[in-house]
Order: C-alpha cells, then structure tokens, then sequence
C-alpha cells in the first residue's frame, strides 16, 4: 500500500447544495492519507457553515471572488501532498480514484500526470435534457481533460505552472495545452473515475457559449510557444 | 475540379475559427481537431468566411500576392479541396460577386507564399467533455442525431 500524501483541492464558490456530497465522495477514497482542502472563492451562501460540519478533516480556507483558477491556485500554495487532485464543489469522484491513480505513478515512475474517463449525470430537475441526450456522445463515458479528473505531482506545477487566473472558461485546457508543451508524461485512463452534475447553474454551461474565442485564443498562444521553442519563429 | 463561381462557407455549426495575428485558427469542435493557416491560407480563410465566390477568393490573393493567376488558382482550388476532405467547409450555393472596387489590386504586392493547412490531431481529446459549441443557448452541446455515435 503506497502512503503517499494526497492533497484534494476543493475549489467551491456557492456551492451549498452540492458540496457535502463532493466532500462526502473524497473521504469515501480508498487511499489514505488524504489532505483536504476547501478553497472558498468568496461564497455568500451556507457553504462555510456545511465545510465546517467537516471539523478536522477538512481545511477550510476563503479569498474573495475571483473565478476557480484563482482558488485552484490558492488550495495548491497550501497543498503539501506529494500528489496533488481536484475536485468541483458540484462533482462526485469514484471510491478508487485516487487509488487507481495512485497505482499508475507507482508502476510509471516517469509519468507526470493522469487523467481519466469522466461521466456526466443530470440533476432531477433537469430529467427532460438527460433523456434528450441519453444516447447522445455526452452521456457516455468521454476522456476528461479537466481538472476533476487530473492527478498530478505537486512538483509538476513548478514545471508547467499554476493555473492562469486571466481565462475563464479555459483556464484548464490551457493548463492542459502548456503541460503538453513541455513534453510532460501522461496517461489517460479509461475508467471513469470523475462523474460531472450537470445542472442548470454550471458554469461550464453558462459560459460554453462565450468561450469559443477563448479556446481559439489559447490555441493560438500554445501555437506560438510551441514554434518559439522549436526555434521556427 | 471545383466549380469557381461556388462558394465554400465554413461549417459554422461545428467548425470554430478566429484569425489572430493574421493567423487563422480553425477548429472542429466534433473531434478537437484544430488547424492554422497564415499569410495566403489566413487571407483565403478570412474571403470563404465573407461569402466570396471561389473565383473571387482566387482575385484576392493575385491582387494582394505577387503570383499569376493561374498558380494562385490551382493553389487555391488544391487547398479549398483539403477543406472540404477535412470538414471544415461545406459548398454553398449562392455566391456573392465582388466587384473590382472591393478586391482592389495592391501597389506592393507581398511575396507570395504557398498556402498550407497546419493540421493538428495532438490533442483530439481535450475538448471532448467540455466541448464549447458555437451558436447554442440552453446547453453547450449540438443537438442529437438520430443515430447514436
């Protein structure tokens, strides 16, 4: 049994309807030792009041509002795990995540970072749209470059870099398209280890319609390091 | 050979692109496949997104490039057929002429470079759980299709 520390970075901003269970779900690993730790972006609601029910378990700790990349990155400056995971205040992990994870770096010393297969769920009152798309592509299981599915060396941060505060919408793809960059190693496993609510008040959903350019942009940014390394610019 | 008076409109449903930097940046956001193009591509890109003719698109590049007509044509027409191997344009049947005044012959022209569509199927995964679909309102995803893929 590996008894790497594991620091769980939980970034949450009004998250009093769903949090209890996402913490729920992180105590319920398999792996210890866990360190948890709640990055309160500024909540106005009973989040505080819930995460403290956790005592001891749980870290709790709060900036002012300043989007998700901001309390990602506040929850990694405390983190002191060996191995660092997150996970949405509104999303639920799979009891063995961490574990199976776990077991990938420990037969693949050089990997950097893994990710895994995620599967969305709808909340009850959104019944009509998860039977729109029961046989749809989004309903099944997809490989999930998001930080909810991401396990990573604490260490590999130093390398690629903390998460960037000025996107809002992709601030995670370009974590993604930057660690790719820099030639890290990574493994996608295809078990689903992450299930995403989707409910009328996701964020992903509210700014899907507006992060086109966002995602063209970083494309384009990643592009441009990519040949400046390459030395073609 | 294609048809010089059609013109070739990117699939805007699934195909998302934006040009920076006189780049173009495609992407087709069914699979996470993206794409560039600068210089001459970038100019074409930017002329099929406007609604030109392909005869047109063609004009554009010989008024702004330093190329003959008939080597700016077969470059075009060769790379407009990539477009359509890849997905990223569909045939469109009304074509809007513009006129002489709009495609004005530049004084100094730019040396001509052929035009080239970067492909890149590296990170065909990163957006397929969050992918950010243009044009829908109530859910960030396309509708169903009858079959189930």
């Amino acid at each position: 049994m590996n008894s790497s520390l594991i620091s769980c970075i939980v970034p949450v901003f009004n998250g009093e309807r769903y949090v209890r269970e996402a913490l729920e779900s992180i105590l319920a690993q398999t792996h210890r030792p866990l360190e948890i730790i709640v990055a309160d972006d500024g909540s106005t609601d009973g989040t505080g009041a819930i995460v403290a029910g956790f005592g001891e378990r749980v870290r709790y700790v709060k900036q002012s509002n300043k989007g998700p990349a901001t309390a990602r990155n506040f929850g990694l400056s405390l983190a002191t795990g060996d191995f660092v995971a997150f996970l949405d205040a509104d999303d639920l992990w799979h009891p063995e995540k961490l574990e199976r994870q776990l077991a990938r770096f420990q037969n693949r010393p050089e990997l950097d970072y893994c990710v895994t297969h995620a599967q969305n769920f709808w909340v009850a009152e959104m019944a009509g749209e998860a039977k729109k798309y029961e046989r749809h592509r989004i309903s099944g299981s997809l490989p999930g470059y998001v930080t909810g599915t991401l396990m990573a060396r604490r260490a590999l941060f130093e390398t690629v870099g903390l998460f960037d505060p000025a996107l809002g919408h992709g601030d995670s793809t370009d974590w993604f398209l930057r660690a790719s960059e820099r030639g890290t190693v990574m493994e996608l496993l295809s078990d689903v280890l992450l299930y995403r609510r989707l409910h009328p008040a996701n964020r992903s959903r509210v700014r899907a319609a507006n992060s086109r350019d966002e995602y063209l942009r970083l494309l384009k940014l990643s592009l441009d390091r990519k040949r400046h390394l390459n030395g073609s610019v | 050979m294609l048809n010089l008076h059609r013109c070739f409109r990117p699939r805007e449903e699934e195909v998302a692109s934006k040009v920076i930097d006189g780049e173009a940046i495609i992407i087709n956001l069914a699979n996470g496949v993206y794409y560039s193009m600068d210089k001459v591509g970038a100019l074409v890109w930017e002329r099929l997104q406007a609604g030109y003719t392909l005869d047109d698109v063609i004009r554009s590049v010989t008024a702004a490039y330093d190329v003959s007509p008939e080597h700016a044509e077969s470059n075009v027409v060769e790379l407009v057929e990539v477009l359509l191997q890849e997905n990223l344009v569909v045939t469109s049947e009304n074509g809007s002429s513009h006129s002489a005044e709009v495609i004005a012959e530049q004084e100094d022209k730019l040396p001509y470079e052929l035009p080239k569509l970067n492909i890149y199927r590296d990170m065909g995964d990163l957006l397929a759980l969050d992918p950010p679909v243009p044009g829908l309102a109530d859910t960030p995803w396309k509708e169903p299709e009858d079959s189930s893929t």
